[in-house]
């Protein structure tokens, strides 16, 4: 059997280290070049899983604000120019109207509209249509004679306003004692308000979280100097500047920062996906779409980098100011 | 030159003051020991030489500077050209040796390669080649000192203080140590050690600063050791 011999010789003079290596030691948090002892601090764990967390709930937070974005552009875009016109198989007196009734009203109404100038489209929905439509609330099975349905006209306007949608409602109504119109819009602007309420509450948590986040690294770095305070009097009592002792806690930071962002972010990259799996299954029109888009992608890359950026500056931030503090 | 004009001294706002009116004056180049008995307040007037606390009153000239006007970063580079042995050693425990005595090179922003060949004199010096990977808690008291001493003398102080240098040390090994710091006076150095030993007090022909009742005196060497005999016997 040949064997290689893969022992490596201890290296006695070291290198300069390369910009890959000075990348990787950013990720791997080691006390090289550290006169503290930072790396031993009892909270580090807390800090990083804190972080973490913070992270995953700021990616996640960030998204749903886009995702709710791209539900209100959706909503607003689609269903603007449209209204439906409905006529209820139960008369406000009570007695049911025959299918072939309401397919004549229907026609009736169809024709009246086209006549208008500021109706680009109008289609009657045909009974299939109509059975999809409902199949989520009251299933597939059931025969369509079984229930009476209501005839449905899906009207695309090519312009609206209130004086359109009087006449036109004039006019329906002169033609088919049985028509009611539906505008969406009372309903549809309820939603985008409660759409957009959601995504601005999505926008604070996520104010929120960062500034969490600060918070702790900041406060992390207090403890730590309050740990060191020994040490840091003699760094001073050797002559060491602040920028240089600020700069140790500031490479900390940074290290414990990246690492925990990235991990977290990549936890809450995973759980979008299988989010967006799982309503992809469903397949109900009725949930969005959550699927991760170019923006989504981008938010979920910047988090770690943005957090980090701002925890590695506070952390130097705070230091110094700690320091200057100190004769 | 170091000037100390009626220089006060105490810990806090409501604490007695452990100096009051010490008066002295150093010049560039000289080595004194100061003396006293425990509690005196040797370490208290060592922290004022280096500039780790201030006086409460009067002035203090620190290598021809006034330490009352001088900004942070004044105070950082003089804080360079000043070296420490403290009492307690203070070494960090968690570098290895060879860290400790480069920390002030490091602090110095001086080049590895230059680091590296410094260390390793100094510590072959103080008889510590063979321990420049050990940790200051494997140490004794003894070589803890030494590396101590390292340290403070590894980036050519213009001004050395040090706290009880010889405390912990053999008679060999203190009278080498003392060789040295003669030998980094020679070089320009300005020296002050603080000392309870009469016996290198009486061996190395250097002017004493008597600490007693809180104020410096500087007499002449032989009567005190006059008084300090008399007082034995
Ligand atoms: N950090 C401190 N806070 C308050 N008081 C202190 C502090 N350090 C020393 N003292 C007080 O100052 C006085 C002088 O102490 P100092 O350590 O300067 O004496 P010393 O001459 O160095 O003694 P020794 O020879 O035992 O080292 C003592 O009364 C001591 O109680
Ligand atoms: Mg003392």
């Amino acid at each position: 059997m040949q064997h290689k011999n893969n022992q490596t010789e201890p290296q006695d003079d070291t290198p300069q280290p390369s910009i890959l290596h000075k990348v990787w030691n950013v990720f791997c948090v080691s006390d090289k070049g550290y006169d503290l002892p930072l790396n031993k601090s009892d909270d580090l764990k807390l800090l990083r899983i804190l972080i973490t967390l913070m992270s995953l709930l700021c990616v996640l937070t960030l998204n749903s604000s886009l995702i709710l974005q791209d539900i209100t552009n959706r909503w607003s875009s689609g269903l603007e120019n449209k209204i439906t016109i409905e006529i209820s198989p139960e008369t406000k007196d009570g007695h049911i109207l025959s299918a072939d009734t309401i397919e004549k009203e229907s026609s009736k109404i169809k024709e009246t509209l086209q006549k208008n100038r500021n109706v680009k489209t109008a289609n009657i929905l045909k009974h299939t249509d109509i059975q999809e439509l409902i199949a989520p609330w009251i299933g597939n099975d059931l025969s369509l004679s079984d229930i009476p349905l209501p005839g449905l006209i899906a009207v695309e306007l090519s312009d609206y306003s209130e004086n359109i949608l009087i006449n036109i409602k004039r006019d329906v109504l002169e033609t088919s004692d049985y028509a009611h119109i539906e505008t969406h819009s009372e309903w549809l602007n309820d939603l985008i308000t409660l759409a957009y309420t959601l995504k601005t509450l999505a926008l604070i948590v996520s104010a929120i979280i960062i500034s969490l986040t600060v918070t702790s690294i900041i406060t992390g770095m207090k403890t730590r100097m309050a740990i060191h305070k020994k040490e840091i009097e003699l760094l001073h009592s050797m002559g060491a500047h602040d920028v240089y002792i600020a700069k140790q806690f500031q490479r900390h930071a940074t290290q414990i920062a990246a690492q925990a962002t990235f991990v977290g972010a990549i936890s809450a990259f995973v759980i979008l996906i299988i989010m967006g799996t799982v309503a992809g299954q469903t397949g109900s029109a009725l949930l969005p779409n959550f699927s991760i888009g170019t923006n989504g992608l981008l938010t979920t890359l910047c988090v770690p980098f943005i957090l980090t950026a701002l925890c590695s500056l506070s952390a130097r931030g705070t230091v110094l100011k700690s320091l200057r503090e100190i004769p | 030159m170091i000037k100390f004009t009626d220089v006060s001294f105490r810990y806090n706002e409501t604490a007695q003051n452990v100096l009051k009116g010490v008066n002295f004056a150093l010049n560039p180049g000289s080595f004194h020991f100061l003396t006293g008995p425990s509690g005196a307040g040797k370490t208290s007037l060592m922290k004022l030489l280096a500039l780790g606390n201030f006086p409460s009153g009067g002035r203090i000239t620190l290598l021809d500077k006034d330490v009352e006007t001088l900004d942070r970063k004044d105070l950082c580079s003089l804080r360079q050209k000043i070296g420490v042995v403290f009492q307690d050693f203070r070494l960090l425990n968690h570098l290895s040796a060879f860290d400790n005595v480069a920390l002030p090179m490091r602090i110095q922003n001086k080049p590895e390669n230059q680091i590296k060949e410094h260390v390793n004199e100094l510590l072959d010096w103080v008889g510590l080649g063979e321990h420049k990977n050990d940790f200051p808690p494997t140490l004794s008291g003894g070589q803890q000192q030494r590396i101590a001493i390292a340290r403070a003398v590894i980036s050519q102080p213009e001004l050395l203080l040090a706290d009880e240098p010889t405390g912990n040390l053999d008679d060999e090994i203190g009278f080498r140590l003392m060789g040295l710091f003669e030998q980094l006076n020679k070089m320009g150095t300005t020296i002050v050690i603080a000392t309870h030993s009469t016996q290198i007090i009486e061996t190395f022909s250097h002017p004493c600063l008597i600490l007693q009742g809180g104020t410096v005196h500087t007499p002449q060497k032989t009567n005190f050791i006059a008084k300090k005999i008399k007082n034995a016997t």
